[in-house]
């Protein structure tokens, strides 16, 4: 019986072996003697991909592939990986060089095969070759460098007239004092209205730069409370143009906490927009501020035309409006809770809310006391890891 | 007030409408008010007399903003004003290398009113 089993295992690792062997990746397998490795085994597409026939490559170190770009980090990294038994495994990226001096990035996986004392015996390693991934790679870096650059431009010319509207505006009902009243409302809804554009052009600037995890983090220690009201002030014309009123119930006035001060206006000046714009005449807004153990914690409340229920999981969607919200004011670019939780999560925040269509929303956030540095842009590299040999 | 004790304000901007609100409001508001188009006609005017601030816009022809900061930073003999940039850029990156290079404020145009802009000139060089 023993006898056939052994048999069965032979046939098995030697078809095992053939599959190895016969990969389309370029497959080595290298023995490993007194911290010196060696190749011991290249397949004929690992011939192919370097240049190097069997005879150059059998006995010699592995080293021989090295493109001397290595960053030596990332070397001692895999090092410590692949000789480590509890882990014994690594995979990256690195750039090799062929037998004609030329580079190619491969993606390199390496197994290794331990002996009884769990010492590193053999490497078994997989190259496949991703030049032309490369390829589409830095080409998508350049559309998207392009992408970057045109919406500058597009910021610049666009918010260039819109800026001289607006000063233009303010000067015009400065300076001329005997308008008629029709005459100044008319000016005055024109500046409300060229305002308004102004802010979508700033809102879909916001929106890209988080798409792009480019959105800025520069924490100071910033007093809550003060923000707080700075947005009620900026908000104050609005409520007035609705007849909303906005109250401040700002308990915890002395929370201070070290984070990005035009972030969390930003948050705040949202919150309290929507509150006030999908109101109703006479109706009003409450502004609160607690602290929790690790946390602050922001409640907007208002007595508005509230969230219909079918739209509720979806208010957080960028560019997503609810129905009511759409045919009670026509403008809006559903941006604005979009902002407010890319912000809040990025710190290690949480957004919530409970609503009732007719009857009013509350929106909560909590936010860390230490907020997490600048997540968005960690998402980003952390998609770009690389060793270069 | 005799004009001796006025303060000046150089105003760096290429674009003629923004140029002649800034003249005007600031002039009412009691500055006075030297107008430069591009960024050479800026580092001349400050050569001949440095003023009490600048508020500087950064895409200009012939030397943009950047470079008006990098050679005033570079010549002590153009130092002495306080630098408010005022532009319709907002990257960032144009933020950070403005302060870098020697701003002492940024706003982007559209985002302030001009009397937001009077109240930031009465920060930095106090009322006339």
């Amino acid at each position: 019986m023993n006898k056939i089993t052994s048999l069965e295992e032979e046939e098995k690792l030697q078809l095992f072996y053939k599959s190895f062997a016969s990969s389309p990746n370029s497959t080595v397998l290298v023995k490993y003697e007194q911290g010196k490795p060696k190749m011991l085994y290249v397949s004929p597409s690992f011939t192919k991909l370097y240049g190097y026939t069997e005879k150059e490559a059998i006995g010699k170190n592995p080293n021989l592939l090295n493109s001397g770009q290595q960053d030596k980090k990332s070397y001692q990294f895999m090092w410590s990986q692949i000789l480590d038994p509890k882990i014994g495994y690594w995979t990256g990226e690195v750039v090799n060089k062929k037998k004609n001096g030329s580079l190619v990035p491969v993606i390199l996986t390496i197994n290794t095969i331990f002996d009884k004392n769990h010492q590193a015996e053999y490497f078994a390693a997989s190259h496949v070759d991703i030049t032309e991934r490369k390829a589409q790679e830095e080409k998508l870096q350049e559309i998207d460098r392009m992408k970057t650059e045109f919406l500058s431009v597009a910021a610049h010319q666009l918010r260039t007239p819109l800026g001289s509207i607006r000063w233009s505006l303010e000067m015009l009902l400065e300076d001329v004092k005997d308008l008629p009243k029709t005459a100044k409302e008319t000016i005055a809804s024109i500046y409300q209205r060229n305002k308004d554009l102004i802010e979508l052009v700033n809102d879909l600037l916001n929106v890209t730069r988080i798409d792009q995890g480019r959105t800025s983090d520069k924490p100071e220690p910033t007093n809550i409370a003060n923000v707080i009201r700075q947005a009620c002030q900026e908000m104050a014309p609005l409520a007035e143009e609705r007849k909303v009123s906005l109250i401040q119930k700002l308990g915890a006035d002395q929370i201070e906490a070290n984070l990005d001060q035009t972030r969390l206006k930003q948050i705040i000046l949202n919150l309290l927009s929507n509150a006030i714009k999908y109101n109703h005449l006479q109706g009003e807004v409450e502004i609160g501020l607690d602290k929790e153990e690790h946390n602050f914690r922001v409640v907007v409340k208002d007595n508005g035309i509230g969230i219909p229920e079918r739209d509720q999981k979806n208010i957080f969607d960028k560019f997503y409006r609810a129905d009511n919200a759409r045919k009670s004011i026509t403008e809006g670019s559903g941006l604005g809770l979009f902002v407010v939780k890319q912000y809040v999560e990025a710190w290690g925040g949480k957004t919530s809310f409970s609503s009732k269509e007719g009857k009013g929303s509350n929106f909560v956030i909590h936010i860390p006391l230490k907020p997490k540095k600048n997540t968005l842009n960690q998402n980003l590299s952390s998609q770009s890891k690389s060793i270069k040999w | 007030m005799s004009n001796s004790n006025k303060k000046v304000v150089l105003v760096a901007e290429d674009d003629k409408f923004y140029s002649q609100i800034f003249k005007s409001k600031l002039e009412k508001e009691g500055f006075i008010v030297e107008l430069a188009l591009d960024g050479e006609q800026t580092l001349a005017k400050i050569k001949t007399r440095v003023p009490d601030l600048i508020l500087l816009d950064l895409v200009m022809p012939i030397k943009d903003g950047f470079e008006v900061l990098e050679a005033i930073q570079a010549d002590k003999k153009l130092q002495g004003a306080k630098i408010i940039v005022i532009s319709n850029l907002g990257q960032d990156s144009d933020v950070t290398k403005a302060k870098a290079l020697g701003a002492h404020d940024y706003f982007i145009k559209s985002n302030v009113s001009i009397q937001e802009v009077v109240a930031i000139v009465r920060k930095h060089v106090g009322s006339n």
